[in-house]
């Protein structure tokens, strides 16, 4: 009679360490996984500023004059960091503000010259490095636009080292490299422009759908700030899409494609699209213009935007992991029947 | 038994299953002096505060691990209290015997000679004996606003009447310290700047004007119609982190494909406290395969989604505007902007979980096996003055 419990006792410790060992196992693997999708975020090791203040710098010249600053490169980190330091120009970025150029210099970032192009810090540390801005004799009077950018000297090694090569499968990596800019503005004497025009108005097809993409281009001398964009689509007397945004900075010079995105799915037609843009400081630029959704613009989006496929190395659960959970419910279910059975045995009578 | 069996087997899945899941949830300025709790203390004694006339601080005030302070009133305290013997006057006071610890291990310029007439750039600087001020001292922050000073007094801190320190170039009185191997005398009518860390008393003959710190680790602070302001720092900087992206692979199925991957956490800090405002761009390089734009396929795009940012505990600020979907190519697009009198403080742009991700990557259908890659640059800027 006392050999029962024991029994049920010894198979409740098999079937609870098997399952137990497979639950471990399912559930050791299963946690970490979104952990490892979700890497933490990098702690900041290096920050740029301008010697004397907290934020952009004007520097007033006169064509064929020499001027001269300094910024400070710190170390924000705990660790050793080398910093590069690199003259750029500066152009839009598409949708608005500036794009930093580093490379293929043609514009005021030519101008600057840095006293060191590699700061070597130590933990917490900071350095100042000076620089020089030689303004051409012949340079038009207007606000020039040049930058100075900084870049963790690691994270470029990291990302120009060649990747590994797959033959059956294709295996994905990106670098990525964290830069910190800092704006320098050169005024020389002349009377400062705005204007802004509009190149076109298009009805555009990307992975993220579609999109009403306005065509401008920004003239003038100056850049032009806090543009504010108002416009609806129709069709018909039927309103698509409202919109009302603002765009940042507009730099003389370059153009741009401002992309405004289309809630759901655009159907073949025509669409009236009609707003204003008005720039501070300049003249609106209003927009009365008809775009169309071609088949070729339909098909276009379709191929855009696959069906989407899963990234198995970027957080799907493994396979094995479902298998391992499978055995894990398997057992509890055969341990519980176990249990269930013994519990509707009859007591066995004592033998006398 | 069988009961304790069926808890023994409950409890145990259920600390397996939930536990690994709640565990896993990173020319040379010295680094400044954490003081710790005695942060918020403008004025700091061991035994007694007394204060004559009519001091005026700013900050805390107290006495620790003596509870004897006079002079309040007539004397005001403004932006802080009075703690005589609690237990913020407690931490303080640890904080204040730590971070002269700190001090006192900082390696020093051996440094001689009164201090008028000098100017001292970022550094740490030592004095065997005792320390004068008669005239004054510059400290030059050479432009950088962390600069930091550090200046060691074997024995005694004795400034003459008249006598001040004077900040340039960034310098920050928050980032000024003084350690004091026995006790400091401020001379009538000084102007003096830092935290003064005295491992035994603080005496002001009367009429000083202090932009920092009295923090007395042994012995009594002794005021006389004194004005003490707690110093602290007016800039910090502007600093980003940049999303990690995990690689991984995938079998090409002939057709133009999707894939979505997880970016991992990122955030933006402004410290500047200029509220400039600033915007974060983002540039993608063509994808290659085993280096090869042409073997990465017709059409090979990464897009990237927007993220929504997240106010750090206590930030009140207006958050930076995400932009929309971006496609990313050699031209950079903002993906976030934060105008001027917005994005202050920090912000957290949480990791991707598993139903949504946000970078989309389009393979094309003639893409070729290997590895495929692209470099992300991320770039963090204030708004270009016109």
């Amino acid at each position: 009679m006392a050999m029962v419990p024991t029994m049920i006792t010894a198979r409740l410790h098999v079937g609870t360490m098997v399952m137990l060992a497979s639950l471990a196992l399912a559930a050791t693997a299963a946690a970490p996984a979104p952990a490892a999708t979700r890497p933490a975020a990098k702690a900041p090791a290096f920050a740029l500023l301008a010697a004397g203040d907290s934020g952009s710098r004007v520097m007033r010249a006169s064509p064929g004059r020499t001027l001269r600053g300094a910024v400070i490169v710190r170390n924000v980190s705990s660790r050793r960091v080398t910093v590069r330091l690199q003259p750029a120009d500066i152009r839009n970025a598409a949708n608005g503000n500036a794009d930093y150029i580093t490379t293929r210099l043609a514009q005021a970032g030519r101008w600057l010259k840095l006293s060191a192009t590699t700061v070597r810090l130590s933990p917490k540390s900071s350095r100042l490095v000076a620089f020089t801005v030689r303004v051409p004799a012949n340079a038009r009077g207007a606000s020039h636009y040049a930058g100075i950018v900084a870049v963790d000297a690691s994270e470029l090694a990291t990302a120009k080292a060649p990747r590994k090569r797959s033959t059956k499968r294709t295996g994905f990596s990106f670098s990525r490299i964290n830069r910190q800019a800092l704006p320098i503005t050169i005024r020389l004497p002349g009377p400062l422009k705005r204007k802004l025009t509009l190149r076109n108005v298009k009805l555009d097809v990307q992975p993220a759908g579609a999109g009403l993409m306005l065509g401008l281009q920004p003239r003038g001398s100056v850049l032009m700030q806090d543009a504010k964009v108002r416009l609806r689509v129709s069709r018909g007397t039927r309103t698509i899409l409202k919109h009302a945004s603002t765009l940042g900075q507009l730099f003389p010079g370059s153009k741009l494609d401002y992309r405004i995105a289309w809630k759901g799915q655009p159907t073949e037609g025509s669409y009236r699209v009609k707003g204003v843009i008005r720039p501070r400081a300049a003249k609106p630029v209003y927009i009365d213009q008809s775009v169309k959704f071609t088949p070729a613009k339909a098909k276009e989006l379709k191929r855009e935007t696959p069906p989407v496929a899963t990234a198995p190395g970027a957080g799907t659960t493994p396979p094995w992991v479902w298998i391992a959970l499978a055995g894990g419910a398997a057992l509890l279910l055969a341990l519980l029947f176990v249990i269930w059975k013994l519990a509707r045995r009859r007591p066995v009578a004592p033998a006398v | 038994m069988r009961v304790r069996g069926l808890i023994e087997v409950v409890a145990v899945t259920w600390l397996v299953a939930v536990g690994p899941m709640t565990g896993d949830a990173t020319a040379a300025t010295p680094a400044p002096i954490d003081l710790g709790a005695a942060d918020s203390f403008a004025v700091l004694g061991a035994t007694t505060v007394t204060s004559a006339g009519q001091s005026t601080i700013t900050g805390d005030l107290g006495v620790s691990p003596g509870t004897a302070i006079t002079g309040f009133p007539p004397g005001t305290i403004a932006q802080g209290g009075l703690h005589a013997g609690d237990t913020a006057a407690a931490e303080a006071h640890t904080g204040l015997v730590s971070a002269y610890g700190v001090a006192v291990g900082r390696t020093a310029t051996p440094s001689s000679g009164d201090l008028g007439g000098v100017t001292l750039t970022s550094g740490v600087y030592g004095w065997g004996a005792g320390l004068a001020l008669t005239g004054t001292l510059t400290l030059d922050g050479q432009g950088d606003p962390g600069a930091v000073f550090i200046l060691r007094a074997g024995s005694t801190l004795d400034t003459a009447a008249g006598s001040a320190v004077s900040l340039t170039g960034g310098a920050q009185a928050c980032n000024v310290f003084w350690q004091v191997g026995s006790s400091a005398s401020l001379g009538a009518s000084s102007a003096f700047s830092g935290t003064i860390l005295a491992a035994t008393s603080i005496t002001s003959a009367g009429g000083s004007v202090v932009n920092g710190r009295l923090l007395a680790r042994d012995g009594a602070v002794t005021l006389t119609d004194d004005t003490v302001s707690a110093a602290y720092c007016a800039a910090g900087e502007l600093s980003t982190t940049a999303p990690a992206i995990k690689p991984f692979s995938a079998t090409l199925t002939g057709v133009n494909q999707t894939i979505h991957v997880a970016l991992g956490a990122w955030s933006v800090s402004d410290a500047r406290g200029s509220g400039a405002g600033y915007s974060v761009t983002a540039t993608a390089s063509a994808p290659t395969v085993d280096g090869s734009v042409a073997k990465a396929g017709t059409g090979a795009t990464v897009t990237l989604m927007p993220t929504t940012a997240t106010a750090a505990a206590g930030n009140a600020a207006t958050a930076p505007v995400a932009a929309s979907g971006q496609k990313l190519g050699e031209t950079a697009v903002w993906i976030q902007n934060a105008p001027a009198g917005s994005g202050q403080g920090t912000w957290e742009f949480a990791a991707d979980f598993e139903a949504v991700k946000k970078l989309h990557v389009v393979i094309p259908a003639d893409a070729a096996a290997g590895a495929f890659s692209s470099t992300l640059t991320f770039t963090t800027a204030a708004p270009v003055a016109p």
